[in-house]
């Protein structure tokens, strides 16, 4: 059990018999009643919001989730495949909800791979990746604006917003969680 | 924070007081360590020790908001005043809208109401994004106002004061799709309801004041005759709490059974501090009629950068430490 006030964004809570992951986490403490905790979460298996207000002294179960290492090998339409980096076994996350995830995965890396009673349902990517830029425009000459930006195709094939400055063939840093440039990486 | 927060922050500060000043209020600046606290059962204190070489040590607690000195200020005769103050607020969580110490405006208008201070609050408002902010988007539309009343018609779908008065708020709540799991008391529901389903439905594009809150949420407003409500304000600016507002209860015997009632509850969840027994006494002799705001200035500098978290807009905030 936890304390609604100790609830983080990310923990995984128990609800209606089902993992639930915190997307938004905000404390409401009007000083002239109780402090409450507002969430909103995510179901880890049909990708269903919902939302729910706590008083922070009130409990919520935990759910059971470990992680362990999974070696992307491909997509398909049956759902993203990965091999277990311990017994070798495959196995598929269906791609429902998690698209956007994907679209960072590298085949032949390994990431975190989230469990449910022996099941996997979620992936779990760093907060920041370095990626190969495959496809830029050319900066436009006398373009000088500070902040100014173009879009790049980094080697998974997602698009991101970069300087100007960002060539094919730069490594770049991305967080993962917003989609955003962060910095460019030397090599 | 960056130096262009920085810059608009100092800028707040400085119009904050240029406003009243002008307006005829005297800038006070009480002290921020007092030996006793006005009981309001769901503030939490900062404690501290004061150990003097030649006498006994001493409990002081850190102010969680300016109230208890401007109102002594008040029964004295000071009129019309106002302070920026640090204030501290302990047992909240760390988070985008809550920093244990703050800035709080706190400011009492003499043979005010709480609709006159609402009217200066708004003024204040216009005349800070004026001077400091003049593109902030939030400031740009008319504010919204409605009862609290209205709220719990118009986003749950029934009325409070029929739902109070025929004491069946919990199943009106179960109706109206809510889950109020165990909460018991009226000041429970209310809030709960509030927190879960008015306040995220506000409109925050824009000021929205909420006016007459229900009696059985404790405070030192004053009550409307003949009627659930008592006459006090909420601000919300961008979706986020901002000010909050009483007619101020006079009625020294009114006064006492507030703090009797807070002290009991602290006491009962073993959160008491010491309370001035003769604190209601003020308010026999010749305590003015008055109303009191205050005001978050960590989040109205907040609201006007247009940045998410108040760790964007406070010097060395607290999440930095942790």
């Amino acid at each position: 059990m936890v304390r609604a006030g100790a609830i983080s964004k990310g923990m995984v809570l128990l609800m209606k018999d089902e993992p639930y992951v915190v997307t938004e986490r905000e404390f409401v403490n009007p000083g002239k009643g109780s402090a409450f905790v507002r969430l909103k979460l995510k179901s880890l298996r049909s990708g269903q919001v919902l939302r729910e207000t706590l008083k922070s002294n009130e409990s919520a179960e935990e759910a059971d989730v470990y992680d362990k290492d999974g070696q992307f090998l491909y997509a398909d339409e049956a759902g993203y495949h990965f091999m277990d980096a311990e017994n070798y076994e495959q196995y598929v996350i269906e791609r429902e909800g998690l698209e956007e995830k994907g679209s960072y995965m590298k085949e032949g890396d390994t990431y975190r791979i989230m469990m449910w009673e022996n099941r996997p349902i979620d992936i779990v990517l760093p907060l920041k990746m370095t990626f190969t830029v495959v496809e830029a425009e050319e900066a436009i000459k006398g373009d000088t604006v500070t902040g100014a930006n173009k879009v790049v195709t980094i080697e998974t094939g997602r698009q991101v917003k970069v300087p100007l400055f960002i060539k094919p063939g730069d490594k770049v840093l991305v967080n993962t969680e917003t989609g955003e440039y962060v910095e460019r990486v030397n090599s | 924070m960056d130096y262009e927060t920085a810059l608009l922050r100092s800028r707040v500060m400085r119009e904050l007081r240029s406003f009243l000043t002008e307006a005829g209020y005297l800038e006070v600046d009480t002290p921020a360590l007092s030996p006793d606290l006005i009981p309001e059962n769901h503030l939490d204190v900062f404690r501290t020790r004061f150990e003097p070489p030649t006498a006994d040590s001493q409990e002081l607690y850190l102010i969680p908001s300016p109230e208890v000195y401007l109102k002594r200020l008040l029964a004295e005769g000071y009129g019309n005043i106002f302070q920026i103050a640090r204030c501290y607020r302990n047992g909240e969580a760390v988070g985008r809208l809550h920093n244990p110490e703050f800035a709080m405006l706190e400011w009492y208008s003499l043979g005010a109401d709480y609709r006159a201070s609402l009217d200066t609050a708004l003024e204040l408002l216009q005349y800070l994004s004026k001077q400091v902010a003049p593109t902030v988007e939030v400031m740009r539309r008319e504010p919204l106002t409605l009862t609290v009343e209205e709220a719990f018609r118009r986003h749950l779908g029934f009325s409070l004061a029929e739902a109070l008065e025929r004491n069946r708020l919990r199943p009106a709540l179960l109706e109206a799709g809510l889950n109020p799991r165990r909460f018991e008391s009226t000041e429970e529901l209310v809030n709960f309801a509030m927190v879960d389903r008015i306040e995220p439905s506000l409109p925050n594009d824009r000021a929205v004041v909420l006016l007459d809150y229900p009696k059985q949420i404790p405070t030192l407003a004053r009550e409307i005759p003949g009627t659930p409500w008592c006459e006090r304000w909420e601000l919300y600016l961008g979706g986020v709490e901002l000010a909050n507002c009483y007619t101020e209860e006079t009625d020294p015997l009114k006064v006492a059974q507030f703090f009797a009632s807070q002290e009991q509850a602290k006491r009962a969840r073993k959160a008491e501090h010491t309370v001035d027994r003769r604190y209601p006494e003020l308010f026999q002799g010749a305590f003015p009629a008055c109303s009191g705001a205050a005001l978050g200035v960590d989040r109205l500098v907040l609201a006007f950068s247009e940045k998410q978290s108040l760790d964007e807009v406070i010097y060395f905030p607290f999440s930095a430490t942790v």
